[in-house]
């Protein structure tokens, strides 16, 4: 399980009383790079000296040798002089002012990326199927029984398929790359569209991880007939074609998927959390 | 951190680094712009990543357009935007809220609702895609690469 960090690192660059602007281009260049290398950046002009506070650790200037106290509380800031230095050498001494702090960077082999859904709370109705489509613990409920992305880095990287099975199309992938998955306006023939996706997955077995179990059980069998891993994957790739398909599901997804006992298992505890959930809001007075 | 046009604005720059989901030129323009404006601005490297980890900045800027400012955020989707912030626990509220989607509008409109304020360009945000003038402009972009052929290699084929 990918855990992540509470607040994302932030650089201010200061260019308030003391410090000398950027010129325009030099400006955007640097914000540019510090973006790409995964920090926050705040571009502040107010106040006789910097403040730093929301997680900020370091404020860069152009302070020509008269670096200011910084007035901070909790952490300590450090603050670098930028006058004479490029975007790169700034990026430099940020990365070394940033010591331990956990950075998600863009482009790193060991970069998380953000891919979840996300939830239009004006569409939801709260019907939990999501909750009970996914085994992967991404969804959970708070405390007035609503529905809410628990786990968002348990998600699939590139797997949309939840989206699929809410039939009030109230799930988002902002980084997928057509409508309305993306976020973009949902048109009545988008609910149309995604009640069939539901229609061809009950086609396939009404349960589509009933189907999938059932396809590696298959596959299990004739594993322990053929004694070859080989086959057997090829023969698991091919089953599930047809359903990774109706689903966009990728097939990174399904070759990472459990055994089928505990597929069984956690659908069922996926199912009673679901259930629990619309107990709980009924009992409530909520529908 | 006000934006040149009113001291009760606060701009807020997506770059999508995870992804490639906006157009390079489009997040590069409107950064140059924001960068020349002599305003100040947040810029966060990409606003799913820090909805995902619940980052406390997003509650912030949440409640400084619950406080009578207006919070401009160039990014994408508005209804992408405005999960993303429910998600992190800081919905934010229909007013003092504008968002400018980067996917679909060109740069220097994104700019002229982060920087002036433009009601039209807000509401272009959240309308679906114009196909028509993506073709046009995909179109005007192959023209500007130079004169076009009369006739394409296909229509000679036939
Ligand atoms: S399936 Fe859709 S409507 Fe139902 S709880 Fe999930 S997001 Fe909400
Ligand atoms: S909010 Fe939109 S623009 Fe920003 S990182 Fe997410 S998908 Fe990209």
């Amino acid at each position: 399980m990918t855990t992540l960090a509470a607040r994302q690192p932030r650089v201010v660059l200061y260019e308030g009383a003391g410090a000398e602007p950027l010129p325009a281009p030099e400006r955007a260049e640097l914000v540019a790079a510090l973006l790409d290398r995964g920090y926050s950046v705040t571009l502040a002009h107010e106040g006789a000296a910097p403040a730093a506070s929301g997680g900020a650790f370091v404020v860069v200037g152009r302070f020509a040798g008269r670096a200011p106290q910084v007035e901070a509380a909790g952490e300590p800031v450090t603050v670098h002089d930028a006058t004479g230095r490029s975007a790169a050498d700034v990026v430099t001494a940020v990365e070394g002012a940033r010591g331990a702090r956990p950075l998600n960077a863009p482009g790193a082999a060991d970069a998380w990326k953000p891919w979840f859904p996300v939830i239009d709370p004006a569409r939801c109705t709260n019907c939990m199927q999501c909750l009970s489509f996914c085994l992967f613990d991404v969804y959970g409920v708070d405390s007035e029984h609503r529905l809410r992305v628990e786990n968002p880095a348990n998600c699939k990287v590139n797997c949309p398929a939840c989206s699929r099975v809410c039939p009030d199309v109230a799930i988002i992938f902002p980084k997928y790359h057509a409508g309305p998955i993306d976020g973009a306006p949902v048109a009545e023939a988008d609910v149309g569209r995604e009640k069939m996706k539901i229609d061809i997955s009950a086609l396939l077995g009404g349960d589509l991880y009933a189907r999938l179990r059932e396809r590696s059980s298959e596959a299990k069998n004739r594993f322990s007939r053929e004694r070859s891993a080989d086959q057997a994957l090829a023969e698991r790739r091919r089953c599930l074609t047809k359903l990774a398909d109706a689903a966009a599901i990728p097939r990174e997804v399904l070759d990472a998927l459990p055994s089928p006992e505990e597929i069984q298992r956690k659908a069922a505890v996926a199912a009673e959390r679901a259930a629990a959930a619309l107990a709980g809001r009924a009992a409530a007075g909520e529908t | 951190m006000t934006a040149p046009g009113g001291e009760n604005v606060r701009m807020l720059y997506c770059r999508c680094a995870f992804a490639r989901v906006v157009p390079d030129d489009v997040k590069a323009d409107v950064l140059a712009g924001l960068a020349a404006s002599g305003g100040g601005f947040e810029a966060v490297a990409d606003l799913c990543e820090m909805a995902a980890r619940r980052d406390p900045h997003l509650a912030d800027l949440a409640a400084l357009a619950g406080s009578g400012q207006t919070l401009r955020i160039a990014a994408c989707w508005p209804r992408a935007v405005r999960g993303l912030f429910h998600l992190a626990d800081a919905p934010l509220g229909e007013a003092g809220v504008e968002i400018l989607n980067m996917r679909t509008l060109p740069a220097e409109r994104v700019l002229d609702g982060m920087l002036r304020g433009d009601a039209a360009a807000v509401a272009a945000s959240a309308q679906g895609r114009d196909e028509e003038a993506a073709k046009q402009s995909a179109a005007g972009r192959i023209a500007a690469l130079g004169d076009l052929p009369a006739r394409t290699p296909l229509e000679d084929a036939r």
